[in-house]
Parts: C-alpha cells; structure tokens; sequence
C-alpha cells in the first residue's frame, strides 16, 4: 500500500513548491500554493513550519537567513538533493494514493 | 541543519527558540503587509494575518518539538535537576561523593602502578621473547636460585635451537679513577651478544662488536654516568677511562631508559665493558657464573625451549661428574623483574577492589536510603502524569551526576596517589616504565565509573520504577508499618559492606602479625646504633694477604680513634641475605661421607667482630690478638652449627676442616681447633621472608689465606662494622676522611646503617601489612558509616512505632536495646558471611605469612570483636536519638 497520510502530503507540495521555485521562505511556499493550486488548497499556515523543521531535520530541505525584496528579514528553504529524491517518491506514492482512490470511487 | 549546528543547539535553547520565533513573525509581518496593500487597516491586518498562522505560540512549541535536537535539551534538565538535589541533601552528597571518589580513586592509582609494573611490556624489543636462566639445587629446590656457569653459556649457546641468541654477563665493580675524586661504580662485564640479544641499540657512538673481544679492551657507558660525571659532554668518545687501574676506551653510550635487571643482580649498571678472549675466568670449562639471557625464537614459547635447555644441561652435566645436581628452570625476563613486588601488588589489587565494592555498596545503600524518603515525591509525580520511564532516567541521570563527580575527584585522588607513591617508592626501585594515570587507565577509571553508576545506580531507581502510586501516597513516611520491608534490600547492602570488611580486616591483620613477628626476631645482632662500610682494596696495590691484615688493622686503629665510637670490627664477608654454605670436615666425625658433610657459611673475621656486631659469646672465647699465623690455627663456630653437627656435645676442642674433602685444594686448608662458640644470627633467603639461623664457622683473619679466595676478582672486598655510643651520629664525611687518610685511592661508598639493612629485607612484609592496613581501616570507616546510616533511617521510619511503644509503657532502655538489637544483628550476620569467605581467601596468602597461621583463631576472634565493637558504636547515635523520642509529639506528626 502506499505510504501516504495528511502529513505526507503536506510534505509533497512543500517539496514540489520548492523544486518548482528554487529558494523561497514561508510565507512564499503558502503563497505559492493558493495560486498554483488556484486558491483550491488552503493550507493552515502555522502548521507549515513544524513540517519545515521536521524536513529541515531529515535533511530534505536546507535554510538560510535572507532580505526580501521589500527587505524584510525571512527565512529561505531550498531543496537539498536529498529532499529530490524524496520528492519523487512522494509523487510516486501520491500517485498510487490517487489511483487507488479513484478505482474505489469507480468501483460499482 | 549540519551536525555541528544541531550539537551547538544543545547548548542554546534559547537561540533555537528566538530563531524560530523571528521566524513565525517575519510570516505574520509580510501576511500583514500584504494584507495592508490591499486595503486593510494596520490593525485589521494584523488580525486578518494572525487568524490564517493560527496560533504562534502553539505553533512555536510544535516547531521545538520537531527539533529532534532539542529532546536531548531535558537531558541536561535532569543533570541540573540531578545537581540541585545534591546541593540540597548536601550531606548526603559529601558522603556519597567522597566515599566513591575515595573507592575509584584508590582503584585507579593502584591499577596504574599494577599497570607499569605488571601489564606494561618491558621498554626493550619484544620483551616477550626474552627469558632468562637460572637453576637451583635439584635435592634442595628451595634453596636459593644460582646461575649457570660460562661453560653452561658456551654449551647452550653451540647447541641450543629455541633461542635466536643468548647472551651473558655478570656485575663487576669497577672504580673509576684517573680524574677527580675515585668513585665506585655498578659495572658489568658482557657477553658480546648481550645487546644484540636484548635489542638496544646505542644512544651515541657504538655498542659490542664481534672483534671487540680481541681488540683494545673497550667500554659503553649508561646514559645516567655520561649525564652525572661527564656532563653529557660527546667528547668522551673515544677517551679513556681507568677502572680497577686498566684502561678503557669508550666507544657508545646507551639510550635514556635502558634498564637490564636478572635475578639479584644490579639494574643500574654504569658501565659494561667485554668478555675478552682468553680471560682466565672465561676459558672453555670456567666454572665462573654468569647471568644467562636468551630471546626465544619466533613463536617459541618458554614451556617449550625449556625441556631442551634441562637436556642439554643434564648432558653438559656428565662432563663433570663432581658438581652436585641441580635443576635448569626459564622464567621470563618480565616476570623475574616483578618478582619481589608482584605478590604485594596483587594483594593490592585486590584490597583495592573489595575497597571499591563497599564504597559503591555503600553510596547504593545511601542511594536507596534517600529514594525511600523520596518515595512521596515520585508518586506526586506519577500521579501527575509522569511516566515510569521518565522517573527511571531521570534517576539514572541523577546517579550519573554523582558518580561522574565522583569519577573526576576519583581521578584526581588517583593522580595524587601515584604522584605520592612515586616519590615514597615503598618497594625501593620503580618500574621500567614510568608509573602514570594513563589514557587506557583513565578509560578504565571512567568506565568503572559508568558501570558502577549504572549497576548500584540502577537498582534504587528500578524500585522506583515499579512503584506503587496510591500505596506509596498513602501511607506516610513516618507511618507504622513502612518500616521493615523497604528495608530489606539496604540490610542486605550492609551485611555484605561488614563481610567485606571483615575479609580485609582478616588478611591485614594476618599480614601484620606476619610483619611484627618478623620485626620482634631476635636476629643475634644488634642493629642499632652500628654502621657498615664497605671497601673494595685492588689487588693491583693489595697483593698479599700479610698488606691486607695490615690495611685492616691500620684503619680500625683510625676509626676507633673517633669520637663517640664503641667498637670496631672487621669481616670479610657480611650478608644478611642468601649466604651460600661451604662444605667442611668434622675431625671425630668420619663416618661422615662426602654427600653428607655439614654445611657452614664460612666468614673470616679481624679482633672486635663479635663485639662491633653485639655477637654474644656463649661458650669458650672469640679471636683474640695473640691468633696469629704462627700459632695454632682456631675456628668459632655458631650455636646453630653447634646443636646441628655436634649434637649436644661440647664442640670445643674439636677440629674441623672447610672445604669438600675431594677437591685438591682442600688438602691446603689447616685443620682448625674450635674454641668458640657465639651466638647464632639469622639471616634471610631468596625469595622468602623468614629470618632462620644458619650454621656458621667463623676463621682469624691473621690465620686464613683470604687474597686467593678473591682471585678471580680485581679486588678484595673487606666490610668494617662500626659501633657508636648509644645515640651518637656519625657522620659519613667523617668515615670517608679517616679512610682516606689511610688511603687517597680507595672509593667510599654510602655509609649504610645496619638497622636499615635488616629494614630493607622487610621492605615487602612491612609494605603489605601497613597498605593493607590502611585499606582495612578505610573499609571499616565506611562500613561504620553505612551501618550509621541504615541505623539513623530505620529509626526515622520507626518514629511513629517507638512513640506508640513508648506511650504503651516501654522505657527508654528498652528502646535502646530494639535499636541496638538491630544493628548487632545485621552486623553479627556479615561477621559469620565474612569470616567464611575470608577463611577461604586467605588460602591464596599462605606464602606471604611468617609466624602466624591462616587460621590462627586469634585473628578471627579479634576481627570479629572489633567489627562488632564499631558496629555498635555507630548504631548506638541513633539508637540513643529513637530513645529520646518524646511519644506526644511522634504520635502528633502527620
């Protein structure tokens, strides 16, 4: 069965957000995900940053502190080639979810 | 986040956590921002941005959390927990921090010396293969070990097929003279293989080589000479030196450390000069001894290469059919180097570890004495939401803390010890190796540390662990029936603390009866107030035996010329150790065959021997001055070779020959009418520590061919025994200046004092016995303690029961009497569990006793009545405390 969960999912549009955009810190990667998602995902933004640490801590994403471009003080999170890897697994898994998930609504 | 980053966390919550706070703001500050570009008031805007963050300060908490970092963070919570709780029982604290740092201190300090003496290879090329060789009398094996002979050398060396090589050698004394004052060195005189056997290899300059044996005579010198009388100058290459009047030319120093010790003989040995071709000592069948060392081929143990060497011994042994048997035995060069000290090392180690048990049982039992009163808290705390497992760790981290305490003041203690050890050096000479805490110590001191913290740590809290919530916070700490089985487990504590101590106390005083029945022999001479010089007269300038007597005359006249002197003797030989004995022949007595002659030490003494030396005369009379060469030769024997060889009848008047009847140059020796008998003095043996008499026969100095015994010397030794008034000190400077004047050449040595030569015998026994005796002392100390301390919490526990007692009618007496009870009891018990194990311990010390039996019930009574004695002082503070216990006011508390 594939391994996915809330969390994991989470995870995957972090990780996608990041490879898709290179550098960008919080309140960028929420921002991100309303327009690319358009504005169909809403994530609870606090509980982004837990789920950044906790990557930070596998070793999957890296940070840096930097100035924005209204020079503000921000944090910046890139993809680590770990964090790659586990991108595309994550989307395999994410696939396999979806797949799954369809079959049984199909299924009659 | 890198490693490095995530170790720093640890020590900075605080940074961690700001960062992620101007983390979360810098979000709400742009939301906020963004918000305002669209319209909103500041306010609004803020709202607005906090409603979709939701709330900061649970997500700042969510965001610690997943810093995995960040877990460890409660680890050093415990620890400063772990330390306020020390600082706060300070009394319990001290007491468990000393007592453990005390145990692992001691530990430490005598596992570093047991290490250099013992573990630590010797500083040669591998040690392991060099053995040495030694042999003793096959009929008599305990008899005093003695060396091959050069012939023996020469035959191993031709034959032999388990040693890459042998060599051999000898000391020989050597005074050096030609510049500044003479001085007498440790010399020996080597085989040519001997360096290359040992594998060392020159510090400057060369060592022996193959035709140096033909060559100029040539000599290598020790790093300690070259330093001391030549300054380290390298322009003593090449010189020469003048030893016993002959010229040597130096050709190599040895390295800084090289040190070279086989049986008795010096380890710090100068100057080495050659074997040289045709030397009449060294011919073919010289039976001249020598010190054999060999290296073992590669992969040849000592058990193997040995049934070789007794072969070939025994086969070298039929060529001469007249030598008496003797049996050939290896050991190996580090073993031979540790022989004197290793049997009190070992029951070192071993007093050190009983010591380091009793203070880990000791600290546990305080451990576990202190988790009962803290029994309430832990429940509160479990009640409260804490985990078994939190409770476990967090006592275990608290145990850490003070065994890690512990550990490091142990440390120190350990590096003092070795420090003192060094600079006392009980045992006379240090190790090969320098003594130090070293890394390998260290890591096992830690370790001790860790493991001890764990195990004695582990059980206190593993009864926390299994704690009973609503039991524990139901009955009070000072409720009836708590008392009894909370105690059980430090009861058990305690009993072993006792047995341990009573085993200590067992083997110390065992030893310190062994050293004080050795110190009470009557020896036969007087040691005080006497000193001993020894004088070696080159036979270069003392040719014959008539310049001797005359030197010897001479010079006691000047030293009995000093001030505050008593008497003066003179001997040709003083030992008081490992004498050999010579055969000689009873006149009356010859049915006697060769193979059961009696054996004497023969000692040619001058007039004022016996009286120098405090030798009572106990029948007939000494020498006087009128036995001179003309007059009829005399002998005085010992009591000891008077009840052996003449068994109850009168020696004197007898007449007695030395020598082995077979030997032709026994027919030489006059036959010798006994007029004396004296006192007999005791002397001791290799390897042994009793003082026996030995039968000995004393001859004129005027009367004996003495120059042709010292043939196959340079030089004739002569000791002069010197007897002051009672309490008078003579001064060496004086000593030297008389002998001096008498002769400018003669090299004068320390001035020994004859009490410290017998006390150097005794070095091992009085060492054991005054260690052990400190260890023994120690253990009881902490002994008394736990009993002390079990004792004060039975009786806090027991508050409210005594009241109740009291308040029913018993007296304070009686009380007394429960409390007491109850420590003679517990103590009584380890009595009995010690005394059986220590009746079987001291059956591995039975060669280290002299004069008293292991199981000499004297020791056993005397151990047990002064344990009980202790036992009963330290329980009687608070048996006296639960007396005094007012019945109103116990019953009150709550």
């Amino acid at each position: 069965m594939a391994k996915t969960d809330v969390q994991g999912t989470l995870d995957l549009l972090v990780l996608k957000t990041l490879s898709q955009t290179g550098e960008l810190h919080g309140y960028g990667i929420v921002l991100h995900i309303q327009t690319a998602s358009a504005e169909l995902l809403k994530v609870e933004e606090g509980s982004l940053y837990p789920a950044l640490h906790r990557m930070e801590q596998k070793g999957w994403v890296s940070s840096q502190w930097a100035l924005t471009e209204t020079n503000r003080k921000a944090k910046y999170y890139k993809l680590t080639a770990v964090g790659r890897k586990q991108l595309q697994e994550a989307e395999k898994s994410f696939e396999q979810l979806v797949k799954g998930v369809r079959a049984i609504l199909r299924y009659a | 986040m890198s490693l490095l980053h995530r170790i720093s966390n640890l020590f900075s919550r605080s940074r961690v956590t700001q960062d992620i706070e101007a983390e979360i703001n810098s979000h709400i500050d742009m939301r906020t921002a963004d918000n305002i570009a669209r319209g909103m008031t500041p306010e609004q805007a803020y709202r607005e941005a906090l409603l979709l963050f939701g709330n900061p300060t649970l997500m700042q908490e969510r965001v610690v959390a997943e810093d995995i970092a960040l877990t460890l963070e409660s680890f050093w919570a415990d620890v400063r927990y772990g330390i306020r709780q020390l600082l706060q029982n300070r009394g319990f604290a001290v007491v468990a921090i000393l007592t453990l740092a005390l145990g692992i201190g001691a530990t430490t300090g005598i596992f570093s010396i047991l290490n250099a003496w013992i573990i630590q290879p010797l500083p040669l090329k591998n040690p392991q293969q060099l053995v040495i060789f030694w042999r003793a009398a096959a009929d008599v094996p305990n008899e005093p070990a003695y060396y091959f002979s050069w012939r023996d050398y020469l035959y191993f060396r031709e034959r032999s097929h388990s040693f890459q090589s042998l060599g051999a050698s000898f000391e020989r004394g050597y005074t050096l003279t030609g510049s500044g004052e003479p001085e007498s060195l440790h010399g020996g005189i080597a085989s040519n293989s001997l360096f290359t056997t040992l594998g060392v290899t020159a510090f400057r300059g060369r060592l022996f080589l193959d035709d140096d044996n033909t060559g100029p005579p040539v000599a290598v010198i020790s790093y300690a000479l070259w330093t001391q009388r030549f300054h380290q100058s390298i322009s003593v290459m090449g010189e020469s030196l003048m030893l016993n009047e002959r010229s040597f030319k130096v050709v190599g120093i040895l390295p800084p450390g090289f040190s070279y010790r086989v049986l008795d003989q010096p380890h710090d040995i100068d100057v080495w000069t050659l074997i040289q071709a045709g030397d009449p000592q060294y011919k073919q069948d010289s039976v001249t001894a020598v010190a054999i060392i060999g290296r073992l081929n590669q992969g040849v143990t000592i058990a193997q290469a040995k049934p070789e060497i007794a072969l070939l011994q025994a086969e070298n042994d039929r060529h001469y059919p007249d030598i008496p048997k003797s049996t050939a035995y290896l050991s190996s060069l580090q073993q031979d180097n540790t022989r004197e000290v290793r049997a009190s090392l070992l029951v070192l180690g071993g007093a050190v570890g009983l010591l380091l048990l009793i203070a880990c049982t000791n600290t546990a039992s305080l451990i576990v004495g202190r988790n009962i009163q803290r029994e309430k808290e832990f429940a509160i705390r479990a009640a409260l939401g804490s985990s078994a497992r939190r409770l476990l760790i967090q006592l275990l981290v608290e145990n850490l803390v003070l065994y890690g305490i512990s550990g490091a003041l142990g440390l120190l203690i350990a590096f003092a010890s070795v420090r003192g050890f060094v600079a006392w050096n009980p045992f006379g000479s240090l190790p090969a190796q320098p003594i130090t805490v070293s890394l390998p110590v260290i890591a096992v001191a830690v370790l001790l540390t860790v493991l001890s913290g764990l195990t004695f740590g582990a059980y206190p809290a593993f009864r926390v662990s299994r704690l009973n919530v609503n039991q524990a916070l139901r009955s009070s700490s000072s409720g009836a029936s708590a008392g009894t089985g909370k105690l059980r487990s430090r009861n058990i504590i305690v009993l072993t603390q006792v047995a341990l101590s009573v085993i200590l106390l067992i083997g110390s005083s065992l030893l310190l009866t062994t050293f004080l029945r050795l110190n009470s022999q009557p020896l036969g001479f007087k040691p005080t107030d006497t000193h001993v010089i020894n004088l070696a007269l080159p036979h270069k300038r003392y040719s014959s035996d008539t310049q001797l007597t005359q030197f010897a005359d001479r010079l006691s006249e000047r030293l009995r010329a000093l001030p505050g002197l008593d008497s003066v003797g003179m001997s040709y030989f003083l030992r008081l150790s490992d004498a050999g004995t010579d055969p000689f022949q009873i006149e009356s007595r010859g049915d006697l065959t060769a193979e059961h002659l009696p054996q004497a030490v023969p000692i040619t003494v001058g007039p004022g021997y016996f009286q120098a030396m405090g030798i009572a005369t106990v029948a007939g009379r000494g020498f006087m001055d009128s036995d001179v060469q003309t007059t009829r030769p005399v002998a005085v024997i010992n009591e000891e070779a008077a009840q052996r060889y003449f068994s109850g009848k009168n020696p004197i008047g007898e007449h007695i020959r030395i020598g082995d009847p077979k030997a032709p140059e026994t027919q030489k020796n006059p036959w010798l009418e006994v007029v004396g008998v004296v006192a007999s003095t005791k002397s001791t043996r290799y390897n042994q520590i009793a003082w026996e008499a030995r039968p000995e026969v004393y001859t004129d100095y005027q009367q004996q061919q003495v120059h042709q015994y010292f043939s196959n010397s340079d030089y004739t030794t002569m000791f002069f025994v010197v007897r002051t008034k009672r309490g008078v000190a003579l001064g060496d400077a004086a000593i030297q200046k008389t002998i001096w004047s008498q002769d400018p050449n003669l090299p004068v040595g320390a001035v020994k004092s004859l009490g410290e030569m017998v006390a150097g015998l005794q070095t091992q026994p009085r060492i054991r016995a005054r260690l052990l005796t400190v260890f023994a002392g120690l253990t009881l100390l902490l002994a008394a303690i736990g009993i002390y301390g079990v004792m004060a919490q039975s009786v806090a526990q027991r508050y409210r029961e005594i009241g109740i007692r009291m308040a029913l009618g018993a007296d304070r007496q009686s009380v007394l009497a429960l409390v007491l009870k109850q420590g003679i009891t517990l103590t009584m018990a380890g009595v009995i569990l010690g005394t059986v194990l220590g009746l079987i311990g001291v059956r591995f010390m039975k060669t280290l006793l002299y004069g008293v039996t292991s199981t000499n019930p004297v020791t056993y009574v005397g151990v047990a009545t002064v344990v009980c004695l202790v036992a009963l002082v330290a329980s009687f503070l608070p048996a006296k405390r639960a007396a005094s216990i007012n019945p109103v006011r116990s019953l009150r508390t709550e």
